[in-house]
């Protein structure tokens, strides 16, 4: 992630100097920059931390940005990341921001109270506990081998959970096919809860497919 | 520079095809398969050699073998391309040793004795001061080596993972594109000829771990043997696991990677994002290495084939005439 452009910022400061309005393809893409951001690696005190992406609308007038964003900080919280985009509509009063930011825990509250005091609008909220994400696959004899103790054993850490479960089953003796949505808070906590699911997936003599990532 | 074949199947043929078509400047001067041989130093009119082969099943005189014409014919680069054994590497171990004993240079497309004995058989080249080069090994027609050797010389290859067996990823491509069970892919793989009458070495992952032994030692040297290779194949996948992966704009394949620093030296169906590099149609190879300064580097192209890895042949030969053979 750079600064280029203006498009993604770190801070206010530089916020208010690099005003830009990209195109609407341009948009997306920092949209999709976003999402990287929420799977960023981060350290061991994440944990009382909540990561919150938030959309927000606001008067378009100087220094409102900085304004909006104080109470930010005020909570406690870091400012990530703020996607800046003027408000495509012709009398362009507005400003639309999409920021993400992570705070302490329980503080949220607090921070959407203080924002409203701003006359901040918030379009979007959005809390995301859970940073990495991944999708494996087991094929075998699922259900004979217990599926749900299959996914509680990754549930049961605290560090990481099963989101989301698609199944098929085909007759009662043919072996199952079931796609599983896991999503933990660091990578070393997805790579442990993917050496769970590793050694799961061969007590019950299940298949598990993982998905390529880089290597190196 | 006089070339001896041995071994007239597929890649044989192939090899022979390209010799008497193109000028190379490569003689063959000795040719032998399972069952006859025949030499002649002032070089063997192939097209007769092949139609021989064609008509009788054998290439030459059946009191000669192989053997004879590896310890006697007049040549300077063996081609060795007899049938893979994964276990013991014989006979073709036995036949590289007496051409380098000789001070031959040799050249294979025969992974069994380079997943075996690469490193006796390279300080053997080196004490003789040959060269053995095996470019067909490993994917077919893509000069994998030559790539490690020079393009991407003075780099630290850090990791490498790829598509190294055709066969499976047909199959893999036809259960995705039309829903097939595992049984009816592998069907129409060996009808369309993809596919060994016994598909065990291609389906359970042994000539894709087979193919990153010989890469892993070749890279690192490190010593690693096909027990060490962490394998799972493509025969125990159900089509319902392909449509699940689809529905998340993902497919499988099956991928060979090797990481030292993380000890991973694996070959496993694998979920990847259908927009990745790696991700392509039909009988295909590709093999993505990650280096230290030119990063990921990947290099796509057919696996197999008998032209195909004749390419890979006679580009191993003419880097040795180059570099060995014309300069004495
Ligand atoms: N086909 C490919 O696309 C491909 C690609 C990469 C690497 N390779 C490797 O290249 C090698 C050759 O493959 P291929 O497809 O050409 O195999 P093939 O069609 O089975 O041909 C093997 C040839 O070796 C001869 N042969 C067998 N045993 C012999 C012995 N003891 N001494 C001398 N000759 C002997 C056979 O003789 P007869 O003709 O008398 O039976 C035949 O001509 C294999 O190691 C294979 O793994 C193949």
């Amino acid at each position: 992630m750079s600064p280029d452009g203006g498009r993604v910022v770190h801070g206010v400061d530089y916020l208010e100097k690099k005003r830009v309005s990209p195109e609407p393809s341009h948009f997306l893409s920092l949209l999709h920059k976003i999402k990287d951001l929420s799977f960023r690696p981060c350290n061991n005190e994440y944990g009382g931390f909540l990561q919150v992406s938030m959309k927000l609308e606001m008067k378009d007038s100087p220094g409102q940005l900085v304004a909006a964003l104080k109470p930010i900080s005020d909570v406690g919280g870091n400012i990530i990341a703020v996607i800046h985009q003027r408000d495509p509509d012709p009398d362009g009063d507005t400003l639309n921001v999409q920021i993400v930011l992570e705070l302490p825990k329980g503080r949220l509250d607090n921070l959407i109270g203080l924002l409203k005091e701003q006359g901040v609008h918030i379009q979007r909220i959005g809390e995301e506990r859970l940073l990495y994400q991944r999708t494996v696959i087991l094929i075998g004899h699922l259900m004979h081998t217990g599926f749900s103790d299959t996914v509680d054993q990754i549930d049961s850490t605290g560090f990481a959970e099963v989101t989301d479960v698609a199944m098929s089953m085909p007759a009662i003796s043919d072996r199952s096919s079931s796609r599983i949505t896991i999503k933990a808070v660091s990578r070393d906590d997805m790579e442990a809860a993917l050496a769970i699911l590793r050694r799961v997936a061969r007590q019950k003599a299940l298949l598990l497919i993982e998905p390529l990532e880089d290597t190196a | 520079m006089k070339v001896a074949l041995i071994g007239l199947g597929s890649v044989g043929r192939g090899v022979a095809e390209m010799l008497a078509k193109k000028d190379l400047g490569l003689v063959l001067t000795g040719i032998a398969d399972s069952k006859s041989a025949f030499m002649d130093p002032a070089g063997i009119d192939i097209a007769r050699v092949l139609a021989h082969k064609k008509k009788n099943g054998s290439c030459g005189d059946q009191n000669l073998t192989a053997e004879d014409i590896i310890k006697k014919a007049d040549y300077d680069a063996l081609i060795e391309v007899t049938p893979t054994n994964a276990l013991s590497g014989e006979p073709a171990i036995g036949y590289m040793k007496a051409a380098l004993n000789r001070k031959k240079h040799v050249v294979t497309s025969n992974k069994g004795p380079i997943a075996l004995a690469q490193k006796e058989l390279r300080a053997m080249a080196r004490k003789k001061g040959v060269a053995l080069r095996y470019e067909a090994t490993v994917a077919g027609a893509i000069p994998v080596m030559h790539t490690l050797e020079h393009g991407l010389a003075g780099n630290e290859i850090l990791a490498l993972y790829g598509v190294l067996n055709g066969t499976c990823n047909y199959i893999l491509t036809r259960m995705a594109a039309e829903g097939l069970t595992y049984e009816q892919a592998l069907l129409e793989a060996r009808e369309m000829g993809y596919a060994e009458a016994d598909p065990t070495y291609d389906v359970q992952g042994i000539d894709a771990a087979i193919k990153l032994v010989i890469l892993a030692n070749t890279i690192w040297d490190n010593g690693v043997k096909l027990g060490d290779v962490d394998r799972t194949g493509i025969d125990l996948l159900t089509p319902d696991a392909l449509r699940l992966a689809d529905e998340e704009g993902c497919t499988i394949r099956l991928i060979a990677e090797a990481n030292p620093k993380k000890h991973l030296l694996r070959v496993s169906p694998r979920i990847l994002d259908k927009n990745h590099p790696l991700v392509f149609e039909g009988t295909l190879n590709a093999l993505t290495l990650e280096t230290d300064m030119a990063k990921e580097i990947t290099l796509i192209g057919r696996g197999a084939g008998s032209i195909e890895t004749a390419s890979a042949i006679i580009g191993d030969l003419l880097y040795i005439r180059d570099r060995y053979v014309e300069r004495a």
